[in-house]
């Protein structure tokens, strides 16, 4: 239930890793001894710790074409557990993930012997450092744009570490939820106040719930290879409300033909959760029979913005369904694209547009194209094409680009893909729709309960933003991602 | 300083007095130190500091002054509830007091066990924020208690321990960390139902409030309240229901994570057949979920494969609920990153390898899809990540599919496919090869691929000018090829012929290589296509333009032509395993000496000296027989005559030094001669040289080329009882000049004709000027009775004739030259005729003869 050591590590590709942070814990060391008896092994310093992790991380010796211990096949690693080279043994379950040129690693506590290396699943502490390098991983990345940003981060994270983990126990994993905690407001001593809810609010009751969709999709226009596409949202809150803990409910509501939300995750500060909410999963095959609202969600809220829900969803169709054509004749590319929207989804786009990007090849020496509607440009690399659709698709609601492409020799500056090679490419749409919902989820003024004196001002907000969305050449062979075993 | 006191206590603090003083130093700081907000984490980290130096430095405990502080200063923050006192600026400290108690009894479980009652009171009064600190000691130290009491087979005495509110068990300072929750499963408590129903109460307000706390603290209160309840026989675990849903639907690691915990420890008495259905595939959707961070996926992938089931069928396994339809989502693809895929292609091998049926077939065959795909990425890619996960999955794929022909058959030929496209990924292909024979069961699909890959290399067209690096990476592959007996390994000699003829291998490295392929063909049982082996490696030996390969080509010809299949195994394979060259070296080779034994270590001082043991004896050059008193002339011819060279024996006896060493073996005496005058000496041998035993002599047989006096010197190697062997050099041999003199082979005639014989010898000797023949004078200021006491002492063997005051000393120097010298008394001096028939003697004769003298 607890960390022997915390580590914030900066690496940048190619150069060696500085420790920026680091945080022992003795008196857990001490039961760790305990614990582990003679398959205990000691922390190393920093600087050993630094090397091992790097190595078996695989960030040394990148210029190595084989190293036996660095890239041995049998040396696989399916989680982000590791085992560091120590002296006297490997030190285990270190656990580390890296984002933006940083490593977050953590060392858990294991109550029990070490050999057998248990699973993980029955060591208590791995999970609290998940949650811990997860707040710190969201500090870090929140808001933050450039090094001396950083810097001033890493510089609070004493204190921060100080309030969440002091002794090896994380108490909170909330790190920006810390930083408000330093004035302190008093309390009356009716109701016992969150532990995360740090602050109270003074003034007028105000709700914010906004709904963001995210669309993701892979269309293939192929016989054999069926398209996917998957919808995921978030809900996010921000509740201005007095009192130490007062409650609120938000319900999402989904239309008569809505799809219901599956694989729902809710924010910890809930009260209670309907287990009705939880039945639909994307695991499950087609139920008909599920869950189709109002989701509601009880919950005293915290003093910040947060997450309340997220979910997934199975649309019967993707908004924008398309077909792109790549084929080379003659020393040219002959290219074809049609895009059509579905006439379920709202016309009105924030922006909307295709790029057509080439890899591998030369700069585009020739371009003559054809567009029923909107504009094409070539971006300034000579290697993608942008094809601007605007706001709004025409009235037959499809619209459709044919043209020729030339190439000339390939050169450094242009851009490489592994996955593109031969005619194997894609178009990637971007577009995002304000005050929609492919899901057709939403919130509005009778969603939001909130059980305190006065009426709070409630605004509700919702959108689809692309997020991964492909269309392949329908010529060639392309990758395939999802995977159906029913026919 | 605080921390490094909080972090490195024990480096600053290395015993408990030490530690003691300055914990008591800390609390000393803490009560000068106002409440003020200013100071409020100040005052926190010296809180923490002193706990933390107290604990690691063992000065805890009853007896230490500074802990009973420590402690009452901590109780007495604690009691101050909801601000009432310090107010909300004080409510860190408060917090941090809590933290503080908590850690000592997490290192010292049972330290609050006796005071169970006054914790809960504070944890049910305290509203504040800071509940959750409370909650959590409380929630500890039941925990603590109850496994202790259920440890001390202490029946019924729960309702005291709920209700306790005594000292502090200073007992508990000597356990630390004694209560595993890996043991928890032998423990039992059966409490009465009064006892039982008042834990129940406390436990369902502690449950009823959690969802207060932040959900770290949260999953750490319901892993200690579940653990509890795991050992009161008489409580249900059902008492956890209520939150279940709560749980099931975060999003919170931690918590997600408690509720797998208490499925583990309760099973079926907490869930029931659908909820462990309902759990799976809700952990399945999760490790597919967008909204979670890569890394907790990855962790719910390793919880799937390690769901504490229900009923499960065996030790380790897969859920029987995970079946390729609820997997499913969970297919790799070429969007993401290498920990994802592989862990992915891990656990749909799994599942589809323990299935059966038309979708595990459609599973495999989707699998082996992607992992042809990732080796297109590695060959059109190169680096070592893309190669690194193509053959991670190749060897996952095997893992699993390693039996089935047809898929494995596909994976050989994208291999091949790969190789010829990227011909760097050698040793990743030699690596497979040799962690695919050891962990597939049945190797088949190694030997085939390893076949294939055989098949392809000697194939190669060598009229194209390959890289030299390229063919680098060909004769490490066959290297390794050759190591397979299951393949003919006949075409491997020929495309090493090819390439030998093609004239491609004119440097050490390729040559080396090439001789590398040799060497693990000879190892081979039995080794393939000998005559053309030896061919090749004669004509490497003769034709290759390095020396090194050229000998290195010869010595394994040699060996090929000259031992035995099974000799010629044993002994090209000392080079790595040297426990497998000969059996009866193993007692040696299990020694830790055993390379110290191989070596020979130089020793400062030899334990032994050579002693000089009476005068030179020469070896006669051949015997002649008796002469005729006549013949003088002739005779003396004779002695003159260049015959065979004769030689010196010295003889010496070899002496430890003392003090006496213990026995020595083996030694061998080492002689090296300073300057050319002398052939080379050959080294002398004894077996044992103890101061036990009389001192063995040995006779230097030198063969002088000039007879010049020199020096020689003189190592010993010698073993020591204990094994080791030595090398030290000894003190140089000095070989005087007379050492060198023989007498001359003289007849035995009456005096009168040896004075004839003597006056034909100084006759044959007059310097003419054409010869090396010269004369010299000498003269010793000795009067005449010394002189004959002289001449005795030093000559007596070299006498040939006598006369009144007159000596005649005739004498041969090896390897075949003479001197005479006529010494004849005049008054109170004698005068020394020389005659020599190697005038370069002259100096070396007429310096001993001063010698002679001057010493007298």
């Amino acid at each position: 239930m607890a960390l022997r050591g915390l580590w914030l590590i900066s690496h940048e590709q190619g150069a060696r890793g500085t420790v920026l942070f680091s945080r022992h814990y003795p008196t857990v060391e001490k039961r760790a001894r305990a614990f582990n008896g003679a398959t205990y092994i000691p922390l190393p310093e920093d600087g050993p710790f630094l090397k091992a992790l790097l190595f078996e991380l695989r960030l040394t010796d990148q210029d190595k074409n084989f190293v036996e211990r660095r890239d041995s096949c049998s040396r696989i690693n399916k989680t982000s557990v590791y085992g560091l080279r120590a002296e006297g043994g490997d030190l285990w379950p270190v656990l580390a993930f890296q984002k933006s040129g940083l490593i977050y690693v953590s060392l858990p506590l294991v109550e029990q012997s070490l050999k057998p290396q248990p699973p993980l699943i029955s060591i208590s502490g791995i999970s609290q450092a998940f949650a811990l390098l997860s707040g710190l991983l969201a500090f870090m990345n929140s808001s933050q744009k450039n090094d001396s940003e950083m810097s001033a981060k890493v510089g609070q994270l004493p204190s921060l570490i100080m309030q969440a983990c002091p002794l090896g126990t994380p108490l909170e994993t909330n790190l920006n939820g810390l930083l408000e905690n330093f004035q302190v407001a008093s309390m009356n001593h009716t109701q016992k106040q969150p532990a995360w809810r740090t602050s109270t609010y003074k003034g007028r009751p105000q709700v914010n719930v906004s709904i963001t969709e995210k669309v993701k999709s892979m269309q293939y226009d192929k016989r054999d290879v069926a398209d996917m596409w998957q919808v995921y949202g978030a809900v996010t809150c921000k509740c201005d409300i007095e009192g130490a803990a007062p409650n609120v409910t938000v319900s999402l509501n989904l239309p008569a033909n809505g799809s219901p939300l599956q694989d729902i995750l809710v924010h910890p500060c809930m009260t209670s959760l309907d287990s009705a909410v939880l039945t639909s999963s994307s695991v499950d095959s087609m139920d008909d029979s599920a869950f189709s609202g109002p989701y509601k969600f009880p919950f005293t809220p915290p003093s910040d913005f947060f997450s309340l829900c997220y979910y997934t969803s199975q649309v019967p169709v993707p908004p924008i369904l398309g077909f792109y054509q790549l084929k080379e004749e003659e020393l040219q590319w002959k290219l074809t694209v049609n895009l059509k929207l579905h006439e379920s989804v709202k016309n009105a786009f924030e922006y909307c547009e295709a790029r057509i990007p080439f890899f591998n090849r030369g700069p585009i020496t020739h371009l003559e194209y054809k567009v029923s509607y909107g504009q094409l440009e070539v971006s300034k690399e000579k290697s993608l094409l942008v094809w601007v659709i605007g706001q709004k698709f025409p009235k037959s609601l499809e619209i459709s680009l044919t043209g020729t492409v030339a190439f000339g020799s390939m050169s450094q500056q242009q851009p490489g893909d592994p996955i593109c090679s031969g005619s194997t490419a894609y178009i990637k749409l971007y577009f995002k729709i304000p005050d929609y919902t492919l899901t057709g989820c939403y919130a509005d003024q009778h969603s939001v309960q909130v059980f305190s004196s006065g009426k709070p001002k409630i605004n509700t907000s919702r959108e689809l933003i692309s997020s991964d969305y492909y269309i392949w050449n329908s010529k060639a062979p392309a990758p395939v991602v999802y995977r159906t075993l029913f026919f | 300083m605080l921390t490094l006191l909080l972090e490195f206590p024990t480096l600053l603090c290395p015993d408990p007095e030490v530690g003691e003083q300055t914990a008591g130093s800390l609390l000393v700081a803490f009560a000068q130190l106002a409440p003020m907000p200013k100071l409020v984490w100040l005052r926190c980290h010296l809180l923490f500091a002193t706990g933390t130096l107290l604990v690691t430095t063992d000065a805890f405990g009853e007896g230490c002054r500074a802990a009973r502080d420590y402690l009452s200063l901590l109780l007495h923050l604690t009691s101050d509830l909801n601000d009432r006192h310090g107010g909300p600026g004080e409510r860190p400290v408060r917090t941090a007091a809590c933290e503080c108690l908590r850690e000592l009894e997490s290192c010292y479980p049972g330290l609050l066990s006796r005071r169970l009652e006054t914790l809960r009171s504070l944890q049910q009064q305290e509203a504040s924020p800071a509940h959750q600190a409370y909650t959590l000691l409380y929630g500890l130290a039941l925990r603590n208690a109850v496994l202790l009491l259920a440890r001390r087979r202490h029946q019924g005495a729960l309702g005291e321990l709920l209700s306790g509110n005594e000292g502090l068990a200073w007992e508990a300072a000597g356990e630390l960390g004694a209560l595993s929750p890996a043991a928890i499963d032998q423990l039992l408590l059966l409490p009465s139902p009064a006892d039982a129903k008042e834990l129940k109460g406390v436990l369902s307000l502690l449950l009823d409030g959690s969802y207060l706390l932040a959900p770290a603290a949260q999953s750490a209160l319901l892993w200690q309240l579940a653990q509890a309840v795991s050992v009161v026989r008489t409580q249900s675990p059902a008492i956890f229901k209520a939150q279940l849903v709560r749980l099931f639907g975060a999003a919170d690691v931690a918590l997600l994570h408690a509720i797998l915990q208490l499925k583990a420890l309760f099973t079926d008495s907490l869930f029931t057949g659908e909820d462990e259905a309902f759990l799976l595939r809700r952990l399945v959707g999760l490790a597919q979920h967008p909204a979670l961070p890569a890394p907790v996926r990855l962790f719910y992938l390793d919880c799937l494969i390690r769901f504490p089931e229900n009923r499960p069928l065996g030790e380790e396994g897969l859920p029987v609920l995970l079946t390729p339809p609820t997997a499913a989502g969970l297919f790799p693809n070429l969007f993401q990153d290498p920990g994802t895929t592989l862990a992915r292609l891990n656990l749909l091998g799994l599942v589809c390898v323990e299935s059966e049926g038309a979708e595990a077939e459609r599973g495999a065959g989707y699998l082996l899809e992607h992992v042809l795909a990732l080796g297109e990425l590695a060959a059109r890619q190169g680096g070592h990540e893309a190669a690194g996960l193509f053959f991670r999955a190749i060897f996952l794929f095997a893992r699993y599919f390693g039996a089935r022909t047809q898929p494995m058959w596909e994976l050989t030929c994208c291999l091949l496919g790969v190789y010829r496209r990227r011909r760097a990924l050698a040793p990743n292909l030699i690596n497979l090869l040799d962690e695919a024979h050891a962990a597939l069961e049945m190797p088949a699909w190694p030997s085939s691929l390893a076949r294939a890959l055989q098949e392809l290399v000697v194939a190669l067209p060598l009229e194209e000018e390959e890289e030299e690096e390229e063919l680098g990476w060909h004769l490490k592959l066959l290297a390794r090829l050759a190591k397979e007996s299951g393949i003919p390994q006949g075409s491997t000699v020929s495309f090493l012929w090819r390439l030998v003829g093609s004239g491609q291998l004119g440097d050490w490295r390729s040559g080396q290589a090439l001789l590398r392929v040799c060497r693990n063909l000879l190892q081979l049982q039995p080794p393939p296509a000998l005559a053309q082996l030896a061919d090749l490696l004669q004509t490497v030996a003769l034709s290759h333009g390095d020396v090194d390969v050229q000998d290195r080509a010869r010595f394994y010809y040699t060996l090929l032509t000259s031992l035995s299949a099974e000799k010629l195994g044993a002994v090209l394979a000392s080079g790595d395993c040297p426990k497998a060259r000969t059996l009866s070296s193993s007692i040696v080779a299990d020694s830790e000496s055993f390379a110290a034994a191989l070596t020979v270590h130089p020793a400062k001082r030899a334990p032994m000296q050579l002693q000089r043991e009476g005068p030179t004896r020469a070896v006669p050059a051949a015997p002649r027989p008796c002469p005729p008193e006549q013949d003088v002339e002739g005779y003396c011819q004779g002695l003159l005559e260049p015959g065979d060279p004769s030689q010196l024996c010295l003889t010496y006896r070899l002496v430890p030094v003392k003090p006496p060493q213990t026995p020595l073996f083996s030694v061998v005496l080492r002689f090296s001669c300073s300057d050319p005058h002398y052939e080379p000496v050959p080294e002398l041998c004894v077996p044992c040289l103890s101061s036990c035993r009389p001192p063995p002599t040995l006779t230097l047989v030198l063969q002088p080329r000039c007879p010049y006096p020199t020096l020689l010197g003189v190592s010993a190697l010698y073993t020591t009882p204990a094994g080791l062997t030595y090398c030290a050099q000894m003190e140089p041999l000095h070989v005087a000049f007379p050492d060198l003199f023989v007498p001359l082979a003289l007849p035995a005639w009456p005096p009168e004709s040896q004075h004839r014989l003597f006056d034909a010898l100084w006759h044959q000797l007059h310097p003419d000027g054409a010869s090396e023949c010269a004369e010299s004078f000498l003269c010793w200021p000795v009067a005449p009775q010394p002189l004959g006491a002289l001449v005795r002492d030093h000559f007596a063997g070299y006498l040939v004739a006598e006369g009144p005051n007159l000596f005649k000393i005739g004498m041969s120097l090896p390897p075949q030259h003479h001197v005479l010298l006529r010494v004849q008394s005049a008054e109170d001096s004698a005068r020394v005729g020389i005659r020599t028939d190697h005038w370069k003697v002259l100096p070396h004769l007429s310096e001993y003869l001063q010698s002679l003298v001057g010493a007298g």
